[in-house]
């Protein structure tokens, strides 16, 4: 099964995965709008990811790029300014061109009715573009949300085909903020018509966990609090701000990572099995999950901010207060770590451990379920604890820590581990970027990996408390080295909770043979 | 870490705290290790090598003898010479080579004579500090004598100072009857934990192995009943015929040669509840426990096989069974079992365990394997295949979880992947002891373990007797199959219809190929 397919394989059955049993007819014309064409997300990301899209045939044949933006810009403009990012092989030159022969450009201006009405002309001087589906990707500023969500409402719909509003964080910065945006583009749209992108959704492994758990038997059993001693969600970048701390202090570690990414993955680790694969029965026990979550309180929260390491090199030198961007004195966090229980029948008393930082000592994203001691050991307190990890970068991998006899004349149990390295299992097969797979979701009407509105109002609703706490007492965060750990009152409070790191254990590179 | 190549004394001295720590073993003491039938095949090929390699690699008490015990009137040198082709000695080993069978001596004698004996234990008497040294028995001998030689062996050999011990070699009988005749002559001279009997499955890294891997993972408690389990299959396949040695094999037949004891011995160990410790006779008493829960093999549950030449094989794959010389004319013994046990007990009740065993098939495999119930209530529209977990025992000892997985890249369809703990890639720095080597070195530790004791062989045979019994007086034909072929259809047609599903889709993808 995991034999490279020809592309032509590849697509049918990718069009056999995604498109059967839907409404969706291949031959429909679509127009994908960029809203904020000039900026760096549509550069570095929007741009490229359509270009991946296309290049590999898995986006609908008919489909038209048109880029809006205030600035005066042509296409080879934008083609220049995204190239660096598109990572275009020798051999696709003339591919290129059929791609940007299907871009368009528009400028004119955010709360201007009147540039709006000359894009829905645009829009329908395309070829069939009255019949096509409109895709609108807003890369833009938050603070022009509000008037580019309108005017596309009210000036640039289709008529005949369906409109579907992509849009990025920030969702707000507190309940009452996000509600308020919630409320906005509700007004306007339909859920059905808003897909909030959080990237973590689309990443592969966070992907596979509904399969993990609910495909397997062997699984079934043990993920509940009667196996399960603690579960920690970890995001880790070993890298400062440089120099991009400004933007970061307005929102801090906990709105950049935890409140999305990280209680997202652990939605998906704590749900109950859905009714079906279908994206609504899923967020609904999302939802679910959230809702048994209580507000987190200071006392089961670590909050850190680095500093520079002086035996470091070049930016480990640095601390976050270094950046020049950053006000002086801010007390914003550049790490956390949070402990939240959900308090349902299946985890009522199970620590979940959400972990997040920059400037530590290594990049890594991963969920790890540790398991209970064995009751009853007959090994003399020889074995450590089972733990499941889905390592989610780098290096994909699903292993499962556990016992075996130490091999040769012994019979003492020794740790090992049952092992799923992607690198090593799918050596062919390519991973595409999250932003790939959200953006063919979108196209396939698929808002499964896409953030409800009632899932980001019961997101907020956990940290706004602590949130507002930290900012009103200017909470000074704990410092900790730059390229560490992060702060040791993290790792004590992990182990308060009942997290047992042995430190015996090291991965073993298996041998190739 | 752990699998960081130790030197020879890191190892000798973390095996000696794992296994003499809190024992009354003493290093220091003198032992003998007696081979009774020093000059036939099993001392030749497997025990004198066996004794050699934990010699050579410094796992025995430092005093220790060697003394070969047979009829034929031989020398140490002559035994050095028939055992050299299968001791694997290095060119740098020589002047060890010479050590060890400097501790060796030979002695011939007849088994049913007592002055033989007498004779024999002298001579261990008189071998340094030999009156205090703990003795080792070991029986390399055809069933024909062993009453004879036990008898001689208690009588006029055994040590008053040190302990005795005696090890034993299938066969143990060949039904219930006679098995239990020979147990009772056993226990009638020696103790129960003075009796030794090998199985030498008992031996192997995967089969010792399963006691951690069930009992020190908290991941495998809760699904490792009727609950989770649809099916358990054990399965022993070698890929060759009898080639010339069936006159032997006839008198057992598969189920005796391998179902009986080595797949037996395994789903023992799967099934047990756990023991209230590690020690010998906690597992054991679970293990028994086990067999007394399994209600005789009823006919009906049973296909029986027996190999026939292919005619498009190459050499021995054109023979069948009865084109052996040595086999009887017409012979009726079969050569493929496939079984399918309950274990009637709160844990195990309705879950079939499918014994496989047989020669001449399409090739060599002994595994375990567990496969898990359906999920309930799929939501993955019939894409899931069952989960099963394998423990291969041989060739190339592995663990691997089959489990499904997403598709990896833009998909979001499960697919069929594993978790996977190959040894070689694993351990590849680590030797793997032959299964001779750990048993021997149990019963100079006093380890039984991995040994059978009195009551699992009369549970064994308990359950295979009347099945034996019966095709024997009805001379039951077995059903032909063809050499290299995987078995009667019939087999699989039994697995099939007890609930083991076989869906055919999986493909193993070695995950370490450069």
């Amino acid at each position: 099964m995991s034999l490279p397919l020809s592309r032509s394989e590849v697509f049918g059955q990718l069009r056999k995965d995604l498109y059967d049993d839907e409404e969706f007819h291949q031959t429909d014309v679509h127009i994908f709008i960029i809203m904020g064409a000039s900026g760096d997300l549509a550069k570095k990301k929007i741009y490229p990811t359509l270009w991946w899209l296309f290049r590999d045939g898995l986006l609908p044949e008919d489909t038209y790029f048109v880029g809006f933006a205030r600035s005066d810009l042509t296409v080879d403009a934008i083609r220049a300014a995204c190239l660096p990012h598109m990572k275009v092989g020798e051999s696709e030159a003339e591919r290129v061109d059929a791609f940007f022969k299907r871009n368009f450009y528009v400028s004119g201006k955010y709360d201007d009715d009147a540039s709006f009405t000359k894009l829905h002309e645009y829009l329908l001087g395309l070829p069939s573009g009255s019949e096509a589906n409109r895709l609108f990707y807003l890369a833009l500023p938050p603070s022009v949300y509000h008037n580019v969500t309108k005017n596309i409402r009210n000036h640039c719909m289709a008529t005949k085909g369906w409109n579907r509003v992509i849009v990025e964080k920030p969702f707000g910065h507190d309940l009452q903020s996000s509600e308020d945006l919630s409320n906005h583009l509700s007004s306007l749209f339909t859920e059905d018509q808003i897909y909030r992108i959080d990237h973590y959704l689309g990443k592969e492994m966070v992907q596979n966990l509904m399969v993990l758990r609910f495909g397997n038997r062997i699984f079934g059993p043990i993920w509940n609090r009667d196996s399960i001693a603690s579960v920690v969600l970890t995001f880790k970048e070993p890298f400062g701000t440089q120099g991009r701390g400004g933007y970061f202090d307005e929102f801090g570690i906990i709105r950049d990572v935890m409140q999305n990414h990280l209680l997202q993955m652990l939605c998906l680790v704590a749900m109950e099995k859905p009714a079906s694969t279908s994206s609504d029965d899923v967020r609904d026990e999302k939802v679910k999950v959230l809702k048994c979550i209580s507000p987190l309180t200071l006392d089961n929260a670590v909050l850190g901010q680095y500093v520079g390491n002086p035996e470091g090199e070049g930016d480990a030198k640095l601390s976050y207060l270094d950046d020049p961007t950053v006000p002086k004195g801010s007390t914003t966090a550049t790490f956390a770590t949070a402990v939240i229980y959900v308090n349902n029948e299946r985890w009522d008393g199970v620590p979940f451990i959400l972990r997040c930082g920059k400037a530590l000592n290594e990049r890594k994203a991963e969920v790890r379920l540790q398991f209970k001691d064995v009751p009853g050991d007959i090994f003399g307190s020889q074995c450590r604890r089972n733990e499941l990890v889905v390592r989610v970068q780098p290096n994909e991998a699903i292993y499962a820590k556990m016992m075996t006899k130490k091999p040769g004349v012994y019979f003492s149990p020794e740790e090992t581990e049952l092992d799923l390295t992607y690198g090593s299992r799918y050596k062919d097969v390519k991973l595409p970027d999250a932003y790939e797979r959200l953006i063919l979701d979108v196209f396939c009407g698929s808002q499964m990996h896409f953030v409800r509105s009632d899932e980001l109002r019961e997101a907020w609703r956990i940290f706004t408390p602590l949130l507002h706490q930290v900012e009103k007492e200017k909470t000074p965060p704990i410092k900790y080295t730059y390229g560490s750990r992060g702060p040791p009152e993290a790792d004590e409070l992990l182990q308060r909770v009942g997290f047992r790191y042995a430190g015996t254990y090291k991965w073993v590179e298996p041998h190739r043979l | 870490m752990a699998s960081l190549p130790l030197s020879r004394s890191e190892v000798f001295g973390q095996l000696r705290k794992e296994l003499y720590d809190d024992r009354e073993f003493h290093q220091a003491d003198t032992h003998t290790f007696i081979i009774l039938g020093a000059s036939g095949d099993l001392a030749r090929k497997k025990i004198y090598p066996t004794l050699w390699w934990l010699f050579r690699d410094g796992l025995l008490p430092e005093e220790t003898y060697f003394v070969g015990f047979a009829r034929s009137n031989l020398t140490v040198e002559a035994i050095r010479s028939a055992c050299l082709p299968y001791m694997k000695v290095a060119d740098s080993e020589s002047k060890q080579l010479s050590a060890f069978f400097s501790r060796n001596t030979y002695l011939s004698g007849k088994y049913g004579d007592a002055e033989s004996f007498l004779k024999l234990g002298s001579h261990l008497d008189a071998l340094p500090s030999g009156s205090e040294a703990n003795r080792l028995f070991y029986l390399a001998l055809p069933p024909s004598v062993y009453q004879d030689v036990t008898k001689n062996i208690r009588h006029h050999c055994i040590t008053r100072k040190g302990w005795n011990r005696v090890i034993v070699e299938k066969p143990f009988g060949r039904d219930l009857q006679t098995s239990e005749e020979l147990s009772i002559h056993l226990s009638s001279l020696f103790t129960e934990d003075q009796i030794y009997r090998i199985d030498h499955y008992l031996g192997k890294e995967m089969v010792q192995n399963l006691m951690v891997l069930r009992f020190g993972n908290r991941i495998f408690g809760p699904i490792w009943n009727r609950e989770s389990i649809a099916c358990v299959v054990l399965t022993f396949k070698e890929p060759f015929g009898t080639q010339g040695r069936g006159g032997y094999f006839d008198d057992f037949g598969i189920i005796r040669d391998v179902m009986q004891n080595h797949l037996l011995q395994m789903l023992s160990l799967v099934a047990m509840e756990k023991p209230a410790s590690t020690s010998s006779d906690d597992v054991r008493d679970e293990k028994v426990k086990v067999l007394k829960s399994i209600t005789p093999v009823s006919v009906s549950n049973v296909v029986l096989g027996q190999y026939v030449g292919d005619p498009e094989g190459k050499g021995d794959a054109k023979l069948g069974y009865l084109d052996d010389p040595t086999v009887p004319k017409g012979s009726c013994t079969p050569t493929f079992a496939t079984a399918v046990l309950y274990v009637h007990n709160e844990r195990w009740d309705g879950v079939p365990f499918v014994l496989r065993c047989g020669k001449a098939l399409n090739e060599r495999k002994a595994e375990l394997r567990l496969q898990f119930t359906d999920v309930p209530g799929d939501i993955f529209n019939s894409q899931c295949r069952r989960n099963e977990l394998v423990v291969r025992v041989q060739p190339d000892e592995a663990i691997y979880a089959k489990m499904m997985s997403k598709k990896p890249g833009v998909y979001f369809s499960p697919e069929e992947t594993e978790l996977d703990l190959t040894y070689r890639s694993r351990y590849r720095d680590v030797k793997l002891p032959d299964a001779y080597e750990r048993l021997i070195l149990d019963v100079f530790c006093g380890s039984q373990m991995h040994f059978v004791r009195s009551d699992e062989l009369r549970e064994a045979w308990r359950i295979f007797t009347p099945l034996l019994h019966h095709i024997e007086k009805e001379k039951t034909p077995p059903i032909p199959y063809t050499y290299g072929s995987r078995g009667p259809a019939e087999a699989d047609q039994l697995m099939k219809q007890v609930g083991f599903r076989y869906e055919g889709t999986y493909k193993w993808v070695n995950p370490h190929a450069v």
